[in-house]
């Protein structure tokens, strides 16, 4: 059975700082197994100005077992898959302690993207043309970054607005869409 | 004089409880004397024996008979603790014997873990002890480190139990809940403070510090 304790603990201690780490943590359902979380893409790196989204799914043996990670945004590097968003992280897997937290592990999601690790690839593809043509990787995943990860951030402000549109308050409007995961249509059925 | 036997013996139990601590108890085996070969044949059919042991109540009475006379609270033990528990043997046999008239001699010598999920390791020794002996502390921690696949995690013997004074600790990384004055803890060589619960859980994985990864394989 997950520790809903310190699962809620942990996500004060997210929301007290994410205005300063731009990584946050919300429930995407009431009890807290399944949650986004948002990491700003590195800055210096072809992901700055980047908004990434990834799924958390907390086993029952957590925090024994590592919250189970994928990036829900599409992204172009050596160590999540370009088809999955699935992740190839050590802190993920062997190397996962109880001490680590949520925010932690999405901290050390956002390092691997400032330094990929090609040799231990997850997406081969991407992998080979880091190592072979690396200004096309770079053009590549800026171009990805552009697409989808400030896209995905644009879409949210056109939620917002519609939304707003309807007649629901912005404040609001905004802490739910974030609940949901941008999710338009849930938001609306939450706002009503 | 602890003496060896080459065949383990027939039947063995442990109590089925779900309690989340490790506890350092007996079983009784047999009321006959082991070194006779005569009455080691007859350990292969004593049916009152088998029956009294086969209850599930019994063991469960036996455990809270044997916590009750030792005057220790439920908590977690690991084998220096033994020494907390004088006359162990001994008054486990009384109490058998009040509950069930059978006389015992001789014992062989468990340390169970009841963890959370219900589920439990068990060492046993092939050991048989007189009734009114311990086993040394350098028998319990070789038995805990060549458990094998039903053992303590090794890195149990490494933990030093105390009770927190002050509040001053951080919190335990594992749970993250405060320590307050008078709560169990548990130091590891690195200096780290958890909760044996907690981190007794993450041994059984692991027998590393969360935090920093020391290693806490037992020393033996």
């Amino acid at each position: 059975m997950i520790d809903l304790a310190r699962v809620q603990k942990e996500l004060v201690e997210c929301s007290k700082d994410a205005e300063g780490s731009g990584i946050k943590v919300c429930p995407k359902s009431d009890n807290l197994v399944l949650l986004i979380g948002t990491i700003p893409g590195p800055v210096g790196t072809p992901y700055e100005g980047g908004i990434f989204q990834i799924d958390i799914t907390l086993p029952d043996g957590y925090p024994f077992e590592p919250p189970k990670m994928k990036f829900k945004t599409k992204v172009w590097h050596p160590n999540i898959s370009s088809q999955s968003g699935a992740i190839c992280l050590d802190i993920l897997k062997d190397q996962w302690s109880p001490a680590l937290t949520l925010k932690t592990a999405l901290l050390s999601v956002q390092a691997l993207l400032s330094a990929p690790q090609p040799d231990d690839p997850q997406d081969a593809v991407v992998a080979q043309q880091y190592l072979k043509d690396y200004q096309t990787f770079v053009n590549t995943a800026r171009y990805w970054t552009e697409s989808f990860a400030k896209e995905s951030s644009r879409g949210i402000e056109d939620k917002v607005q519609k939304l707003v549109e309807m007649g629901f308050p912005e404040a609001q409007v905004r802490s739910i869409l974030e609940a949901v995961g941008g999710d338009e249509n849930l938001a609306l059925e939450r706002l009503l | 004089m602890a003496q060896q036997f080459q065949e383990p013996p027939l039947f063995s139990h442990v109590a089925n409880t779900c309690i989340n601590h490790v506890v350092y108890i007996t079983i009784i085996l047999t009321s006959f004397d082991p070194s006779s070969a005569a009455e080691v044949c007859r350990m292969q059919s004593p049916p009152i024996e088998r029956d009294i042991f086969n209850h599930p109540s019994i063991c469960h009475d036996i455990l809270r008979q044997l916590l009750a006379y030792s005057f220790v609270p439920i908590n977690f033990y690991i084998g220096q603790d033994c020494d907390l528990i004088p006359n162990l043997s001994t008054r486990l046999c009384e109490s058998v014997l009040q509950r069930s008239g059978v006389h015992i001699n001789y014992f062989q010598v468990f340390i169970t873990v009841f963890q959370t999920h219900c589920c439990y390791n068990v060492v046993g020794t092939p050991f048989f002890f007189q009734a009114d002996e311990l086993p040394s502390r350098e028998m319990v921690q070789r038995m805990t480190c060549d458990g094998g696949e039903h053992s303590l995690p090794a890195g149990a013997m490494a933990l030093k139990r105390f009770l927190i004074q002050d509040e001053q600790e951080d919190p335990c990384a594992i749970c993250i809940k405060d320590f307050n004055s008078g709560d169990n803890a548990a130091r590891l060589p690195c200096s780290h403070v958890f909760h044996p619960d907690c981190i007794l859980q993450w041994f059984v994985q692991k027998s590393t510090c969360p935090l920093c990864c020391f290693a806490c394989s037992c020393v033996s």
